[in-house]
Parts: structure tokens; C-alpha cells; sequence
């Protein structure tokens, strides 16, 4: 574990978590009895080959899919027990989620995405604008407030889907192969980005990546095969890239 | 909370799939408009006519004849205060595709019932020479003011007709153009004298219908009944019908047109509900992944299904306002067309609430199957189909 995350209290638990498919009447285990611990500002790395079940455990941790058993409890809260209503503003609340192909609503401009999350919570329009202004901001998009996304690079877009997961300020991010769809060098400022608001801003992340030079630059690293936690690294944060 | 702004940029992202849907309910919205607008106008043109008037035609039909000689004893009876006689006279002006109505009647008797002499006020308006002119000349007619302004018709003018049922070359001169003061009744008819035709048949004898003009509404039964009851032994039965009775009688010639009509009418609409309702499922099915991402950023399902039910009513609100105001703008035009069969033909705020209620009801239907459909999608399914 991380010496900056080490002693703080557990932001997420999983216990027991199995999760079946059942695919030409055969039952799969995507995760099998799989337990978890993630404490707040500690930013987590999940590898493993495809299949292993990484997105589906990811999917778990921020209620977006039920285990067959288990439980989760995040922030205190055991989500297994709320109702789907209840899960969904659970989910506004607490979780921002980044993902591989960024998943930007095409029809509504940077400023726009940004502020979709905005709307669940009881911000006034003002509020709102600052706050859409200060998550693009922090993501160097400042003066991209009006863009589409098709007028944005993938760069650009990844850090836009980031300002979103930011925006509600978020108990923790669940980032699914974030670079995964970036060339190298947007993929290390993606990185540097996400490496900023785990030390800067102690943001908890849960990355999902296939890419070691990621892994790298999270506090501890997982491997999944076959819905098993094989290995458990546990490592110093990587240094900064300029040297830090 | 749901994300309204959503709905006007996913109408902006297919311009052209979303002006074809909303064209598509605002030209079923029109054609409602002028099909109910049809119906209504008939109906209005069935309830304004009077009460004081009642119509004694053949029991028949109302294409056998009555011989004139009927009219004194119809006259005769206690109630009546003045009688009237119509006889359908078809015939041909300049080319068979030039039709109007042309009826041959007593002039005298006819300004009485339906002119300046009808003590409850004229129907048809004319200058008092001009009735006057219309009734000394044998061969004089007059006109309504639509047809005369169609056929550039002017107070002295010969008019030649050819007769149909009634064979000859015929020629009247136009000594008055009438306006009516009754929505019910056209300005789209030419009478002439009943004498002129009963000459040139050498002597035809018989008429279509006597309208009586009654002292009050309350013996119109009394009335008919005595008429009718005079005839029944004689080979000239007969029946007598109040004139709202008689113009029904007449519309309900033309068949069930309220149902025919309202068939159409709902096919339009049908067919109007199937191409939004594609239209919404296309671009449902092209948002999976956003239904995806709204349920992962936390927006409830019910948010979301109310996001693609306020799209469809959206789009065929929309449609609708275009329709309603559509047809507003070409309703002159359109009466200028229907008034010989709808003389009151307008299209009443009740049509237009209507077919603005029947908009937005195409489009809580059309909005109701992909919005439940976004709406129980679960989030995982959605996500998946990511590239």
C-alpha cells in the first residue's frame, strides 16, 4: 500500500463477490468470491487478460451491476441494499466514471457534458457555471468551454469525460482503461492528469488498464484472471515524470 | 431532474429526419383539420337553417316531381303564410364541367318566403328593382355573387343554358346578383323563372318542392301533418319536413359521410403515429449508449423515459402547430373551393384544440415505446454497445 494512503479508513469493501454469466448453458464465473479493500486516496490498478473480469468488478464497485452474492459497501453504505432509484443518485453522489471511449454525449458541447451531472444535485445555475468552470479549468479546457466533442481531439475529449467525472466531486473514480484509445503522448498527459488529482486533490481511483506504463503510476496494482485476485503488488507511488 | 436540453440538440442532430417526421403529422394535422372542418361545416349548414320553413317533397323520392297544382291546397291550410315552389332544372352552361346550381321558381312568391317581403327579414339580399326586374321579365334570372364574379357576370347579361332534364336552348337575363344573409345558404345558385320552363316544356305541371313559410315554429308538425295527410289517398303522396329535417335528408344522400370521412381522416393519422413512432426508435436505438452514460452519471429511468416521451411530444407538437396553422392560413382559399358543397365552411377553434390535443397524443404514443424501452434497458447492457 501507498505510505499516502496508508492508516486511512477503507472508502470501499468488497466481500465474497461472485458474479456469474451463463453462456451455451455452461455457468462462468466472472468473479469468484472475490474480496477487495480500497482506501480513500489510494489510486488502484486492475490488470489482467480480457475475460478476467476487471470491467465487471469495476461495473460493481459503482453499482452499475449487482454480484450474484456478496457485498459492497462503499463510503459506509452497503449499495446491494438500495433500490435502483436509490442507486442511481447513490451513483451521482459518489462515483465519477471515466471511460475508454470517453462516452460524451455528441449533441451537447463540452460545458454541456460537464454540467449533466450538475443537474441531479441542488446547485442553482450560477453554482452550476462555476463549478462546470473550475472541473474544465483543472483539466487545461478552459478555453474549450463551447467545443462539440467531434470538434475535440481524443485528448481532449478523455479530459472533458475527466471534468464530468470530476464535476460533482465525486467520493472516488472508477476509470476504465482511460488511455486505452490514446496515442502515447495524450495518454501520458491523461495520466499525469489523473496522477494530479490522486496526489493533489486525494482523489480515490480505481483504474482498469492493459497498459503497464498506467499501472505504473497508480499505488498499487492488481492482477484478475478469471475472476481471482492472482497477485497483489504493493508499491511506492511512481515517481512524477518531471522527476518529483 | 431530467436533462431537458438534450431534447432540442436530438432534434438538431438529424434536421432532416426530424422536419420529415414533423411534416409528416403536421400534413395528417392538416388533413384532419380539413376533414373535420367538412363534417362541422355540413352540420352548421343543417342546424342554421329555419324553423318557420317546412318542405313538402315527393314521398317517393325527391327526384319524382309534384304537379303544381298542389300548391293552392298547400297554401290553404291554417298556419301556412306563404308558399313557395323549387324545381331542379340540372342544364348545361358553356361546358358540362361548368357546374352550379340552377333551379327555376315563382318570383313572386319566392321574395316572399325567401326576399325583401319575408316579414322576418330576406335571405337572399337584392335591390328592390332588382326584384322587381325579376319578376316582370319572364326569361329573367338572377344570380348568387360567387358565380357571377367567377364568370364575370354583370347585371344585363344574357345567359344561355341548355337544358338537360329539360330539353331547348335557353337564355336568361341576369337582372339581379344576390348575397345571402344566411351562412346556410350558397351564393353559388342562378334562378329563373318557373313559367319560362313550364313554356318551353310546353307545359311540364310539376315542380320539385313547396316550402311553406309558417306563421310560428310550433305548427310545423300540425302543419305537415295536414299537407301530408291531404295527399296520401292520391298518386302524388308526399312528405313534409321541417328544412333543418330536409337538408339532413338531403346530406344523408351522400351516404355515411361523417364515418367515411373520419376513416380517412384515421388512416392519416395512423399513418402519421407509424413514422414517428420509427423515427423515435431509430433514434432511440442510435442512443443506447447515452441512455448508458445518463444512468451511469446517476439520471433515474423514469428521467430517461420522459426524456424520449417529451421528444415525441416535441416533434409532433410541433407537427401539430404547423398543421393547425397551416390550414388557418389556406382556409380562405380552401372555402373559396368547398362553399358550393359547405357554404359554411370555417374552421372552429375546437377543430384546432383538437387536432392539437390529437398531436400531442401522437406524441406521448410515439414517445411512450422507446421511452420505456430506455427506460428498463439495464446500465451495463446500455454501456456495452460501446464500439
Amino acid at each position: 500500500m501507498a505510505a499516502g494512503s496508508a492508516g486511512r479508513r477503507v472508502i470501499i469493501e468488497a466481500a465474497d463477490v461472485v458474479k456469474t454469466y451463463t453462456r451455451g448453458g455452461e455457468t462462468v464465473y466472472v468473479l469468484d468470491g472475490l474480496d477487495l479493500e480500497v482506501r480513500e486516496g489510494e489510486w488502484l490498478a486492475l490488470m489482467g487478460p480480457s475475460g478476467s473480469g476487471k470491467t465487471t468488478l469495476l461495473n460493481v464497485l459503482g453499482g452499475l451491476d449487482h454480484p450474484d452474492s456478496g457485498n459492497v459497501i462503499a463510503d459506509g453504505e452497503d449499495i446491494e441494499a438500495l433500490s435502483s432509484r436509490d442507486l442511481a443518485a447513490w451513483r451521482s453522489r459518489h462515483v465519477g466514471f471515466i471511460f475508454q471511449l470517453y462516452n460524451l454525449i455528441p449533441v451537447l458541447t463540452a460545458y454541456q457534458n460537464v454540467e449533466l451531472p450538475l443537474l441531479l444535485t441542488s446547485l442553482d445555475r450560477r453554482e452550476r457555471d462555476a463549478q462546470v468552470r473550475t472541473a474544465l479549468g483543472l483539466v487545461g479546457l478552459a478555453e474549450r468551454l463551447h467545443h462539440y466533442p467531434n470538434q475535440l481531439s481524443g485528448g481532449q475529449e478523455q479530459r472533458v469525460a475527466i471534468a464530468r467525472a470530476l464535476a460533482t466531486d465525486p467520493t472516488f473514480l472508477l476509470a476504465d482503461e482511460p488511455t486505452g484509445d490514446l496515442d502515447a503522448r495524450s495518454a501520458a498527459s491523461i495520466l499525469d492528469l489523473l496522477a494530479t488529482l490522486n496526489r493533489d486533490l486525494g482523489k480515490t481511483i480505481v483504474m482498469v488498464t492493459h497498459d503497464p506504463r498506467a499501472a505504473d503510476r497508480a499505488d498499487r496494482l492488481l492482477h484478475l484472471e478469471k475472476g481471482v485476485l492472482l497477485e497483489q503488488e504493493r508499491r511506492g507511488r511512481a515517481p512524477r515524470p518531471d522527476g518529483a | 431532474m431530467t436533462p431537458w436540453m438534450l431534447i432540442p440538440a436530438h432534434v438538431r442532430r438529424s434536421p432532416l429526419r426530424s422536419f420529415l417526421t414533423v411534416g409528416s403529422v403536421a400534413i395528417a394535422i392538416f388533413l384532419f383539420c380539413l376533414l373535420r372542418t367538412v363534417v362541422t361545416g355540413i352540420e352548421a349548414t343543417v342546424s342554421k337553417t329555419s324553423s318557420t320553413r317546412v318542405i313538402t317533397s315527393s314521398a317517393v323520392s325527391l327526384f319524382v316531381n309534384l304537379p303544381v297544382s298542389m300548391w293552392d291546397k298547400i297554401r290553404a291550410v291554417d298556419g301556412v303564410r306563404a308558399v313557395t315552389h323549387w324545381t331542379w332544372f340540372g342544364g348545361v352552361y358553356v361546358d358540362p364541367k361548368e357546374f352550379f346550381a340552377r333551379f327555376s321558381v315563382d318570383p313572386p312568391s319566392f321574395r316572399e318566403v325567401y326576399g325583401d317581403r319575408h316579414p322576418g327579414g330576406a335571405i337572399y339580399l337584392l335591390a328592390e328593382e332588382e326584384w322587381t326586374a325579376f319578376e316582370r321579365e319572364r326569361t329573367a334570372c338572377i344570380a348568387g355573387a360567387d358565380i357571377a364574379e367567377k364568370y364575370g357576370w354583370k347585371v344585363g347579361d344574357r345567359i344561355p343554358m341548355q337544358g338537360t332534364i329539360y330539353p331547348g336552348d335557353y337564355e336568361f337575363t341576369l337582372r339581379g346578383i344576390y348575397r345571402t344573409s344566411n351562412a346556410s345558404f350558397d351564393q353559388q345558385t342562378l334562378f329563373f323563372h318557373w313559367k319560362y320552363l313550364d313554356e318551353m316544356q310546353g307545359g311540364i305541371g310539376s315542380v320539385s318542392t313547396f316550402t311553406s313559410d309558417l306563421e310560428s315554429p310550433e305548427l310545423a308538425p300540425l302543419v305537415a301533418g295536414s299537407v301530408d295527410s291531404q295527399f296520401s289517398s292520391s298518386a302524388n303522396r308526399c312528405i313534409t319536413l321541417t328544412e333543418q329535417a330536409f337538408q339532413a335528408q338531403f346530406v344523408a344522400m351522400w351516404g355515411n359521410y361523417t364515418l367515411f370521412l373520419s376513416f380517412i381522416g384515421g388512416a392519416v393519422l395512423v399513418a402519421a403515429f407509424m413514422v414517428t413512432l420509427n423515427t423515435l426508435l431509430l433514434n432511440a436505438r442510435e442512443r443506447v449508449t447515452e441512455v448508458g452514460v445518463l444512468k451511469t452519471l446517476g439520471f433515474p429511468d423514469a428521467s430517461i423515459g420522459l426524456l424520449n416521451l417529451a421528444e415525441g411530444v416535441a416533434l409532433c407538437g410541433l407537427g401539430g402547430l404547423c398543421g393547425v396553422g397551416f390550414s388557418l392560413a389556406v382556409e380562405p382559399a380552401l372555402f373559396s373551393v368547398l362553399k358550393a358543397f359547405v357554404p359554411t365552411f370555417s374552421i372552429l377553434p375546437e377543430t384546432s384544440a383538437a387536432a392539437l390535443c390529437i398531436a400531442t397524443a401522437l406524441g406521448l404514443l410515439s414517445g411512450a415505446i422507446p421511452g420505456v424501452m430506455a427506460a428498463r434497458i439495464p446500465v451495463v447492457r446500455a454501456l456495452r454497445r460501446v464500439g
